[in-house]
């Protein structure tokens, strides 16, 4: 989009010299505006609430608000303290020692922290429940409701793993491994729904603490003989000019837990997620770009294209070395991330969960605006048409408040998965 | 079925009453015509001297005037003409046409026109006759004389962004203007992004513009009508004109194919925009930008009572891009290829057919075929070449490419009669249908990828955007009644059944205008209109863009009705019409894009973008315009408040009323033209309009992303972790669209044309320049961070920039007349 649009204004604007100045602009003061945002989940214990003040630096967190859930008109909960969270941190201080002088230690700990403005709800509420949270700071009260949306039932999820060698395509590397979902569900209702899928990846690698063996029976000794030995079968060797030996790497096993998060996941072709339009499975071309200008960061449809009947969600995850290749591995040693290495290991599990979400029609149209804003074309259009109005259901400030009925599918792609080089090499 | 018996029960009490009320009554008829080339004249006024009673020429150039049996004297006049008068005994109906010689003490001096449905004399109100000669005298951009920017200068009308033809009328959207070429209706109407319209003046013969009090045939818009008719061709001469300017160049040629029977005119325009631009661009970078038009008409007289005319209008815009990478590298070499190509055009063929049926009834029938098409083509072509010799892959291509297609073909029919059964009574009626076939995104994408001979990926994806097919057929009547010499009355109503696939819209549309003279100076008229409009314009930018897309009605969309009602006094005095109109219009269904929905590019689901809500507009507006002398010209103010209001559940503005962006209080507007002498005009104009609204903001609010790690139910290992997507996200506050109002715009433009006759043709040299000193109007507006935030971790600066396209432009345009 960016290019089409400065091609086309540059078109106008050197037919036409245009010129940029500044203005005075006497803008109101829209500071201070009391700001709700929550996504509520149906059934769950803990929910969260965020609340903060307009501001023209960035949001400011309200610590001192009170916060009422009312479900079906009756008050359940009211929350006056923030969140506070407990968490297993580790940091490095600067200690003197009488032999070494000053010097970094690591140390690790327990530590709680207050999270300034956000507030926890332990009231479980139900599909069909209409919720209501009021927000008290100062003089300023804001409210919004949102009934609880119908859970989507029984979906299919079926999946395909495809682990390919990393190749090089031009300056970058390619995608390597590859996993194909196919999620499918009922719509819910007859009437207009509106849903999400998310996907997260929980990956993290046992037995991870292993130093490096060199099989001598192999009979090596030059240097380059053991480093072609070396690239052919190992990670990431490094030539040890100590004692002759080769360091594939150490890992300690505290330091890596593996990781979980969201996965970006790929939707190309998938008419329902992209809301009827098709995208090239290359790079993003300039007609891509005009038309698709604002892609579904957050993947949020509406049963337009299936109402009353099946979808068919198909979503690709692309990862970059779920499983460490040693064999047909290109011999560039710095194609590989530190990150990358370190998720090297004995046995390997990866979990995608599948999060389908109904949600409701406040939501939908949402995440849509911040699908646009937070598009790489947004500055440009903003420009052409003033900035944009974000939907908010929140009386009396701003904000989103929605509540969402989730249903969850895990998927196992890998489940403690030793790859058999490993035997081969190690034993 | 019982809207057609009703309507034909019309037609027959109408008939009925004309043959009743014409006993002992004569009707003399004809076609009043150009004496030298025979062009039929649209608005000739025809007045019987003794009873004052008269008429006026319609679109076609036929009039019917019924008197009495006797002895009377005829006048046929119309301005720029000399007036000629005949001495009539009538004893039954007879046949006169009329050829009228041009004055040529008037020749080129710019005057308005009068005729029954326009301008003082006519019982409708808030409608004008906009000269050919009106259009060439006013100063324009770049040399380029435009039919919509001449209708900017009339009170009620706003124009788009900074100096864009785009009309915006007494509140109205831009695409509630119904604009149609001989009949057929225009989608596209502009080029360049909106800053010249598709109208090649060469080519104009008439433009009508109506604001107010609808002639009942005209449907499918709620705003405003531009009625462009075309010349029909000079039947005994050939003539035409070339013209160079700095963007375009234009030709016209006219002439007979036979003598008095057949002829034709020819007029084309095209730019050469591309060329201009390319020296600035880098060498690896083409674009080619260019545009034409072409306006053909034939036109036979089979004989007084049968004539055929075949209009063609044919204009295209082809935008296109191609760029070249070529990095080669020690060791390897890419090559990427990637470029665009965009092209919408319109195809616009009519035939239409004139017969008299008798002197008091008149019936023009059109068909016609409407193909408005855009398509965007992009291709993106990668080659890899890897100089390893150990390399698994020597070579890998990887090449994508997609299509973008929205067309909308439109057959219509349409069927227009003009009763003139007595003096007192002009009564019009008629049908109009138009199959739409509307299929909107249409897209396909490929992407095929090659390592060396082995195809990696090879895909392709193609969606059919909602075709829509609707049936719109419309019926009309409509009386011009003359109760008494100094009151008019005139009564519409037409019907229009819009139907969809599932559903059909039945929009019955009363009109009725009132006029009354109370002294010989003054005229005072009134007028009520409900206009309904089935189709609509999907923009995202103030810009007209080639994606902007004209979609139907739904099923749960309904069509748009637009009430309106009018007051107005008028007054001549000494060669000055003056006249003063207030309206109130009030608009259901109005569209908008709902919240933050405005910037999908690509419109699925369309439906689920827009909502309807209601759209008020009133305003006063005032004009005096000097028709007659050396100096002719008009001023025009109009004071004017508009603002739309959705339901809080529509998603709009959070339910509270907002201005319309082209919300102007004030706008102003001086046309001066100025016959110097025979050889030099002087042509100026003014415009002010006080500032437009705007949505601008300095003030961030929070953004909680739905994935964030307290809603997902993951355990962040530090509250650092919750930062990028609970604590930091920020998101522009805006608390109500359209908060800011830009400063105003005004803008001078003169032109002058110096005149000189060579030996076989006329030379006219024009020298202009826009916005002659040079006043930085706002294009658009818009916030943006100081360039020295950050440097110093202060709060933030934000800096409101005014962009301004068009400032100081000269321009000259030759053209010969032969």
């Amino acid at each position: 989009m960016k290019r089409i649009l400065f091609i086309l204004s540059a078109a106008a604007i050197l037919l036409f010299q245009s010129c940029e100045h500044n203005i005075d602009a006497d803008l109101e003061n829209l500071e201070g505006v009391l700001c709700l945002n929550a996504f509520l989940i149906t059934d769950s214990d803990t929910n969260f609430v965020h609340v903060s003040l307009t501001s023209r630096t960035k949001p400011v967190p309200v610590p001192n608000a009170r916060i009422e859930l009312s479900v079906n008109g009756n008050l359940v909960e009211t929350v006056t303290d923030c969140y506070k969270i407990t968490y297993k941190a580790r940091w490095q201080e600067e200690v003197y020692d009488d032999d070494w002088g000053w010097m970094w230690i690591e140390k690790s700990g327990i530590c709680t922290d207050t999270i300034f403005g956000t507030y926890m709800l332990t009231s479980k509420f139900n599909v069909g429940d209409k919720v209501r949270v009021d927000v008290y700071s100062g003089s300023q009260h804001v409210w919004a409701e949102d009934v609880a949306p119908q859970k989507i039932e029984n979906p299919a999820v079926s999946h395909t793993y495809t682990h390919r060698t990393m190749k090089e395509i031009g300056a970058l590397l390619e995608d390597h491994d590859r996993v194909s979902l196919d999620v499918r569900f009922d719509d819910i209702s007859a009437d207009a729904n509106y849903y999400r899928m998310a996907i997260y990846s929980n990956y993290y690698v046992e037995n991870k603490s292993f130093t490096m063996l060199f099989p001598e029976e192999l009979d090596l000794h030059s240097k380059n003989e053991i480093m072609d030995y070396a690239r052919k079968n190992l990670n990431h060797p490094v030539f040890n000019e100590f004692d002759d030996t080769v360091e594939v790497f150490y890992l300690a096993s505290d330091l890596f837990d593996g990781w979980s998060g969201y996965e970006d996941y790929s939707y190309r072709g998938n008419l329902i997620l992209s809301e009827g339009e098709p995208q090239s499975s290359g790079e993003s071309t300039d007609l891509d770009a005009l038309i698709t200008d604002v892609e579904n960061t957050f993947r949020v449809f509406s049963d337009n294209l299936f109402s009353n009947s099946t979808a068919r969600l198909t979503a690709t995850v692309w990862c970059n070395g779920m499983i460490p290749d040693n064999i047909n591995r290109p011999p560039y040693d710095d194609l590989f991330t530190d990150e990358e290495l370190n998720m090297v290991g004995d046995y390997y599990n990866w979990h995608l969960t599948v999060k389908l979400q109904s949600i409701s029609e406040q939501q939908y149209y949402y995440l849509r605006a911040m699908n646009a804003i937070t598009s790489s074309s947004y500055d440009e259009m903003s420009n052409l048409s003033g900035a944009m109005k974000i939907p908010t259901n929140v009386h009396g400030g701003s904000g989103n408040f929605c509540v969402t009925t989730t249903t969850i599918v895990k998927v196992p792609i890998l489940d403690n998965y030793r790859p058999p080089f490993y035997d081969t090499i190690y034993k | 079925m019982k809207l057609t018996k009703l309507f034909s029960a019309a037609i027959g009490f109408a008939l009925c009453c004309g043959n009743v009320l014409a006993q002992n009554r004569i009707t003399v008829s004809g076609y009043i015509t150009d004496g030298k080339s025979a062009e039929t004249i649209i608005g000739a006024t025809v007045v019987d001297e003794s009873s004052g009673h008269g008429t006026a020429s319609n679109n076609f150039g036929f009039y019917s005037l019924t008197l009495p049996a006797g002895q009377h004297r005829l006048t046929f006049s119309y301005v720029g003409y000399n007036r000629q008068t005949i001495d009539l005994q009538l004893r039954r109906d007879t046949a006169i046409n009329i050829s009228l010689s041009g004055d040529n003490e008037l020749e080129e001096v710019v005057v308005v026109g009068k005729s029954r449905e326009s301008g003082i004399e006519s019982t409708k109100m808030g409608s004008i006759d906009i000269p050919v000669k009106l259009i060439e005298h006013t100063p324009s951009l770049l040399g380029e004389t435009d039919v919509l920017r001449t209708i900017q200068l009339t009170p009620g009308v706003q124009q788009g962004v900074g100096g864009a033809s785009t009309l915006y009328v007494r509140g109205g959207n831009g695409d509630e203007n119904l604009i149609l070429l001989d009949g057929a209706t225009v989608y596209k109407i502009d080029h360049l992004f909106g800053f010249f319209s598709v109208f090649t003046p060469e080519a104009v013969k008439k433009v009508t513009f109506y604001k107010s009090s609808f002639p009942a045939r005209y449907n499918g818009r709620t705003s405003s009508v531009i009625d462009v008719r075309t010349k029909d061709g000079d039947m005994n001469n050939y003539h035409g004109s070339v013209s160079v300017g700095l963007l375009t160049s234009r030709f016209n040629v006219e002439g007979p194919i036979s003598e008095g029977r057949t002829s034709f005119s020819l007029s084309g325009r095209t730019t050469y925009a591309g060329a201009l631009i390319q020296p600035f661009l880098d060498d690896d970078l083409k674009i080619n930008y260019w545009f034409y038009d072409i306006n053909l008409k034939l036109n036979h007289k089979f004989s007084d009572a049968d004539r055929v005319y075949f209009s063609l209008y044919n204009g295209l815009d082809k935008f296109k891009n191609d760029c070249h990478d070529d990095f080669n590298e020690y060791s390897h070499r890419t090559i990427n290829d990637y470029g665009t190509d965009l092209r919408w055009r319109n195809f616009i063929p009519s035939l239409r057919w004139n017969h008299v049926f008798s002197s008091r009834l008149f019936a023009n029938t059109t068909v016609n075929f409407n193909h408005y098409k855009m398509r965007m083509a992009s291709y993106d072509d990668y080659l890899y070449q890897d100089k390893n010799s150990k390399a698994q892959v020597k070579e890998s291509t990887d090449k994508s490419s997609s299509d973008y297609n929205s067309e909308i073909k439109d057959i219509g029919a349409i069927i227009d009669f003009d009763y003139l059964p007595t003096p007192a009574h002009t009564i019009k009626f008629g049908a109009n249908y138009i199959r739409h076939n509307f299929e909107p995104e249409t897209t396909h994408s490929s992407y095929k990828a090659k390592d060396d001979d082995k195809i990696q990926a090879d895909t392709s994806a193609t969606s059919k955007g909602k075709a829509a097919f609707a049936n719109e057929l419309s019926v009309y009547v409509d009386d011009d009644w003359k109760i008494a010499d100094n009151l008019n009355l005139n009564l519409g109503v037409a019907h229009t059944i819009f139907n969809l696939s599932s559903k059909t819209y039945h929009n019955l549309q009363p009109r009725v205008s009132l006029k009354y003279d109370p002294t010989d100076f003054l005229t005072l008229k009134a007028s009520y209109s409900r206009m309904t409009q089935c189709v609509h314009l999907l923009t995202s930018s103030p810009l007209a863009m080639p994606t902007d897309l004209w979609v139907p009605i739904t099923e749960t969309l309904e069509p748009e009705v637009a009430n309106q009602y009018s007051l107005g006094a008028y007054t001549k005095i000494d060669g000055w019409e003056f006249s003063v109109e207030g309206y109130y219009k009030l608009s259901d269904n109005v569209l908008e894009y709902k919240d933050g929905m405005s910037f999908a590019g690509f419109s699925g689901s369309w439906e689920k973008l827009v909502a309807a809500g209601q759209g008020e507009s009133k305003g006063i507006e005032f004009m005096a315009q000097k028709t007659e002398g050396d100096i002719t010209g008009l001023v025009s103010y109009t004071l004017s408040k508009t603002d739309r209001k959705f339901s809080r559940a529509s998603g709009v503005n959070d339910g509270e009323r907002f201005p319309f962006t082209y919300d102007r209080r004030h706008n102003l507007n001086l046309v001066v033209n100025w016959k110097y002498n025979d050889h030099i005009f002087i042509d100026v104009s003014w415009s002010f309009q006080s500032g437009a609204a705007a949505t601008l903001t300095d003030t961030y609010q929070q953004f909680v992303e739905p994935d964030n790690y307290l809603e997902f139910g993951g355990i962040p290992e530090s509250p650092y972790n919750l930062g990028s997507n609970v604590r930091d996200s920020k998101v522009s506050y805006v608390p109500g669209r359209n908060n800011y109002r830009l400063p105003c715009s005004h803008t001078l433009c003169a032109g002058v044309d110096f005149h000189k006759q060579k030996k076989r043709c006329e030379r006219i040299f024009n020298i202009s320049v826009y916005n002659l000193y040079n006043h930085m109007n706002p294009t658009m507006v818009y916030a943006t961070e100081a360039d020295d935030y950050g440097n110093y971790g202060g709060p933030r600066r934000l800096r409101i920039k005014k962009l301004t396209i068009l400032p100081l432009i000269p321009s000259c345009t030759l053209t010969y007349k032969f």
